[in-house]
């Protein structure tokens, strides 16, 4: 390679690639040089045009020249590939896309078809048009065809937007071609001396094909020898028809997604991994890709800021998730560059790109607010278990990140709107399943202990939903050391965590708090700085438990009580009469926020002020 | 899930009897449970089934003549109070007087009624 001139073909077949999926370990084509024609066969063999891709493929025939635009992993390249095969070009020439577009196509010698993948850096409007004219004429004069894809819009009238097939065609193609290819490559282990071209058909003379691997397409296929092109339609509807299958295409894919899940359903075919393998390379996926995102080379740091926000507001507006985000940005910024603060630029990030990258899609939602109905934009993964794999991962695999998370957390519990700190409750929730240990001591201890209603409040709710996602049984354990403690305020957290959670473990709930009101009297040297407020809360507690327990169960206990008369007696009445003020046929309770109630029963969330005498 | 008034189960309508009847003799609650006990005959002034809950709770209630006396005296105030003013609330004072004789309570007033 001299002077920018590529001559000859310098793609390298062993150059390696992306070694993820098996999909991508064969060669692909290379940054410069030519496209092999045959990597251009097999790839038409499972190509699938989408829905722009003959309005690209007109366009293309009269002008020479087309701008595919196309989200990230959307596979656009592909596709370009596919457009100039579709216009008779064996193998296309890469042109090298740092190079200026014009010098483009002195790079090389004249050819029959181009590709530039993504130039950069993106010209302005009028320049880009300016420069494609020329290349429009030269392209015109020496002959060829020139595909460019880009992932930014342009506002040119030379722009296709490229939308991939439905994913479920996709996997349909991908899947026929690779049980095709596993047929022909048993045929050629078990014939070895036998030239089997082409496909098998129902009328080639059999062959011995009953060997192991077969077994299951076989079955598919009837007796005849090998999979029949019938048999191989059967039993690729049989695959698509599998639960896991239907699981993966409920979510959408990139095409490299589904290639890859198309050769692990043909693998399955051959009776190589199982059903519970498909199931949990489904969830593999989700790590890698939120592996990726954190990985070197992975988006900058702003963008990640974001998407660990989104994580904490899935499914709440998208503007939550980019404010915060960006609070978020700074903090991890100043860990890495204390002496530069972080700036933030405030236009120009386009919505729907930060969130194709981010796997995630925007809906509008109506919800009921305090002042009526509202419509609201909200940002949600594409796939649900993003959002606590995310957080996991971060938590666990960056600590480094750990102080400027903390400070953000924090920042949230103590949030002016409910929502914000619901979602923060919910998210700590996450933490603390992955994590217990460190998150105790970093996050729920000091907010147990914090002289502000807001931030006990906050520990109690997290442990409530810790409680509900995951039946932790250390929630019970947790609550009831708070309600030893020597310290009013967690003392207090811990009686109206019991209060809240004790929907799941009422036993222990009623132990607790009734143990407490009775030491308290019994040895007043423990009642605290404000016996009455730890009373309260106990009266609220076990009110709350009376309306949301299994009723019978409190209804006994609370009789026990009754004799003899002492502390735990008139904690009964007070909590049976404020029970008993509960207005009809309407829960007394209160929402916290979207995420918090989503599937959680009412039962754990927060108390409405309950009437008190 | 159904309010604590209209607890269906033999052993609860016991529990909520027993409950009633210390708050009423808690000398801290008393008052409270007045209140509360008229809140309850209100709501369920508007509901039959309602009604035959609570006088069933009535009947478990009044057992000794203090008790007997005592929520005598309240559904005859609070039949009274209704049946009263500008806005008579008749269906009320009604309900107060056929809980009366569900409940099988004694009628220290009898011949003075409104």
């Amino acid at each position: 390679m001299t002077g920018g001139r590529v001559t000859g073909d310098v793609f390298s077949a062993a150059r390696p690639r992306c070694t993820t999926t098996p999909s991508t370990r064969r060669p692909g084509p290379a940054r410069d040089g030519e496209v092999p024609g045959d990597y251009i066969d097999r790839l038409m063999e499972c190509f699938r045009p989408g829905e722009h891709f003959a309005a690209a493929e007109s366009h293309l025939r009269e002008s020479r020249l087309v701008l595919l635009r196309g989200g990230r992993h959307s596979g656009r390249r592909a596709a370009s590939l596919a457009l100039l095969r579709t216009l008779g070009v064996g193998s296309p020439r890469v042109l090298d896309p740092t190079v200026g577009l014009d010098d483009l196509l002195e790079q090389t010698e004249p050819a029959p078809g181009y590709v530039l993948w993504d130039p950069r850096p993106n010209l302005g409007r009028e320049q880009l048009e300016a420069r494609l004219l020329t290349l429009r004429g030269r392209l015109a004069r020496d002959g060829g065809y020139l595909v460019i894809t880009t992932e930014t819009e342009t506002g040119l009238s030379w722009t296709v937007d490229w939308a991939p097939p439905p994913q479920a065609e996709l996997l349909t193609a991908h899947l026929r071609a690779a049980l095709l290819r596993a047929d022909q490559a048993a045929l050629d282990r078990t014939a070895p001396g036998q030239a089997a071209p082409g496909l098998p058909t129902a009328d080639q003379p059999g062959t011995d094909r009953t060997g192991p691997d077969h077994a299951r397409a076989a079955d598919q296929a009837g007796p005849g020898p090998g999979l029949a092109r019938a048999g191989l339609v059967l039993a690729a509807g049989a695959l698509l028809a599998l639960p896991a299958t239907v699981s993966f295409l409920d979510i959408p894919r990139t095409p490299r997604e589904v290639a890859a899940y198309a050769q692990l359903l043909c693998r399955h075919a051959l009776g190589e991994v199982t059903e519970e393998d498909l199931l949990r390379s489904d969830r593999a996926a989700v790590e890698e890709q939120v592996t990726s995102w954190f990985a070197e080379g992975g988006p900058d740091l702003r963008e990640q800021s974001f998407l660990i926000s989104l994580a904490v507001f899935d499914e709440a507006a998208y503007a939550l998730a980019a404010e915060y985000g960006d609070v978020l940005h700074g903090l991890l910024h100043a860990l890495e560059e204390p002496e530069h603060p972080a700036g933030t630029k405030v236009f120009g990030t386009s919505v729907k790109q930060r969130l194709a990258a981010a796997r995630a899609t925007l809906a509008t939602v109506t919800e009921t607010v305090a002042w009526g109905v509202q419509r609201r934009r909200t940002a949600a993964f594409d796939d649900p278990r993003t959002r606590s794999m995310l957080l996991g991962r971060v938590w666990l695999d960056h600590p480094s990140a750990r102080p400027a998370l903390l400070d953000w957390i924090h920042r949230l519990a103590a949030d002016e709107d409910p929502a914000v700190r619901a979602h923060a409750a919910a998210a700590t929730a996450v933490l603390a399943e992955a994590d217990l240990p460190s998150v105790m001591p970093r996050l729920l201890e000091p907010w147990a202990a914090s002289l502000q209603y807001r931030l006990r409040n906050q520990a109690v709710n997290s442990l409530a939903l810790l409680a509900l996602d995951t039946d932790s049984v250390f929630v019970p354990q947790i609550l009831h050391e708070w309600c030893e403690s020597p310290d009013d305020e967690i003392r207090w957290t811990g009686i109206r965590g019991h209060g809240l959670i004790g929907a799941l473990f009422p036993e222990e709930a009623l132990r607790d708090i009734g143990d407490l009101v009775a030491r308290t009297v019994e040895e007043p040297a423990l009642a605290g700085l404000q016996p009455e407020a730890e009373q309260q809360a106990a009266i609220t507690s076990t009110c709350l438990l009376l309306l949301t327990t299994s009723r019978s169960q409190v209804l006994t206990r609370l009789a026990s009580w009754l004799q003899p008369p002492g502390p735990r007696s008139v904690l009964a009445v007070s909590a049976f009469l404020a029970a008993c003020y509960a207005p009809r046929a309407t829960c007394p309770i209160r929402a916290t926020g979207p995420h918090c109630c989503a599937g959680t029963p009412s039962a754990a969330r927060p108390p409405r002020a309950v009437r008190r005498r | 899930m159904t309010t604590l008034a209209e607890a269906a189960e033999d052993q609860d309508r016991q529990h909520l009897a027993d409950l009633w009847r210390a708050a009423f003799s808690s000398r801290p609650h008393t008052g409270t449970a007045g209140e509360v006990m008229c809140d309850w005959i209100r709501t369920a002034a508007r509901d039959p089934l309602g009604e035959q809950h609570l006088a069933d709770l009535l009947r478990r209630l009044a057992v000794t003549a203090t008790e007997r006396d005592r929520l005598s005296y309240l559904l005859r105030g609070l039949s009274r109070t209704a049946g009263r003013g500008p806005e008579p609330d008749r269906p009320l004072a009604e309900a107060c007087l056929r809980l009366l004789t569900a409940a099988d309570l004694p009628d220290p007033e009898a011949g003075t009624r409104y």
